[in-house]
């Protein structure tokens, strides 16, 4: 069980989804819909701290990073499991902090 | 004379006897005390007679002799009783009523102890060998003076209580520790598959309904967490703890990832359809209180 609050980061001003890796460039296209997730709401990913292990690493800002760097979130679970969640509350009509929380109590450390 | 002196006397005998007090209303110099403490279900109690210092110094060591294994109370023994099994000093002591006794030599470590007759009186010393339980305590000498001898609960927590001692300028603190009543129990996937999903909830209040919330239902490690979508920074987050009815499960507060308040007084009830659950409601005082109704 968690006992620690991760830390979210605040969304880049700005942020699009220009850097996501397009279906062309996906070696796995199973996970192309989630790809396409993350294209529509690219300022609530970059909201959002990846909790795959991978936020540690240098060059890394948040889940939108995992969509945009090597694809590693074609290979990941918990990066993918976060996005879905993500983007069905978003269009549900929650708040970034409300996604967050969920987000936390179900992929959180 | 002799005969109307006896007829006057006997006739004061009804008023005196009205106005004589009983015995058991007499004032006392350590009067009767009690003090309880839930946790969790367990009720803890302890009851003592409540000595005072009366200017005497030297409490320990003098008061209460270095040899002397004493009840820190007066008259009756002090008991302590649990209604369900505990941790006292991380020691276990199985629920029911025991008398209490300590050992405090100023120069020596004390020690509490608990004994299996609640029933002893002050002056019935029982050997240590006889006692259910022996627990090293700390003391210290450098509190407020307390006139009177006292017994608290200043901390109490999700899963147990400190139980404090006071007289004359000693403290002795002790742990009490409980069982979960509601043991965190980690279901399958396909236990927590019926539940999870999104639900508009809307509560009952003196002006009616309120305006519909947001709730997520998730798998939380295999467990189900419900998440609020409210303004602010920190979304409301309850653990729905199953329950041994079907699809009840009991509300719980978390906090930082923990569960910190079980609500045992508003179970939520979901109804099933074809496996999933397509609502819930929760009843307070045999009213419904929250309903939720699943969005997605």
């Amino acid at each position: 069980m968690r006992t620690r609050k991760p830390k979210h980061p605040t969304p880049r001003p700005g942020i699009t989804a220009a850097r996501v890796l397009t279906d062309a460039r996906l070696t796995d296209t199973s996970a192309a819909p989630v790809y396409a997730m993350v294209r529509e709401i690219p300022q609530i990913v970059d909201g959002i701290r990846c909790n795959c292990g991978c936020a540690d690493l240098a060059g890394f800002y948040s889940l939108l990073t995992c969509y945009e760097q090597g694809g590693m979130a074609q290979h990941c679970v918990i990066c993918q499991g976060q996005a879905k969640l993500a983007h069905k509350l978003h269009g549900e009509g929650w708040s970034l902090n409300g996604i967050r929380s969920a987000i936390d109590a179900q992929f959180g450390d | 004379m002799k005969a109307f002196r006896a007829l006057f006397i006997a006739s004061l005998v009804p008023a005196a006897s009205l106005l004589a007090p009983h015995a058991d209303a007499q004032i006392r110099a350590s009067e009767r005390g009690a003090v309880s403490q839930t946790v969790d279900g367990t009720v803890i109690t302890v009851d003592y007679g409540r000595a005072q210092v009366r200017g005497r110094d030297s409490l320990f060591g003098k008061v209460v002799t270095r040899d002397e294994i004493w009840t820190p109370g007066a008259n009756a023994a002090t008991t302590f009783e649990a209604s369900r099994d505990v941790t006292v000093g991380g020691k276990a002591l199985p629920a029911g009523k025991y008398s209490v006794w300590m050992s405090s030599d100023p120069t020596a470590e004390w020690t509490l102890y608990f004994h299996k007759n609640a029933g002893l009186f002050h002056t019935q010393h029982p050997m240590p060998a006889d006692m259910v339980l022996a627990v090293p305590v700390a003391h210290t000498t450098v509190g407020e003076h307390v006139e009177i001898l006292t017994f608290d609960f200043p901390r109490v927590t999700t899963t147990g209580a400190q139980l404090r001692l006071r007289w004359g300028s000693t403290t002795v603190p002790v742990e009490i520790g409980v069982k979960p009543s509601n043991p965190q129990v980690a279901m399958t996937a396909e236990q927590l598959a019926p539940y999870l999903g999104t639900y508009g909830v809307v509560f009952a209040g003196p002006k009616g309904k309120s305006p519909e919330m947001k709730l997520a239902i998730v798998d939380a490690k295999g467990t189900l967490r419900g998440i609020m979508d409210q303004p602010g920074d920190d979304a409301m987050q309850m653990e729905y703890i199953p329950t041994a009815t079907p699809h009840r499960f009991l509300p719980a507060f978390v906090k930082d990832g923990k569960v910190f308040d079980v609500e045992t007084a508003t179970a939520v009830d979901f109804k099933i359809v074809d496996g999933r659950a397509v609502g819930f409601s929760a009843m307070f005082g045999g009213k419904p209180w929250m309903e939720g109704t699943r969005k997605n």
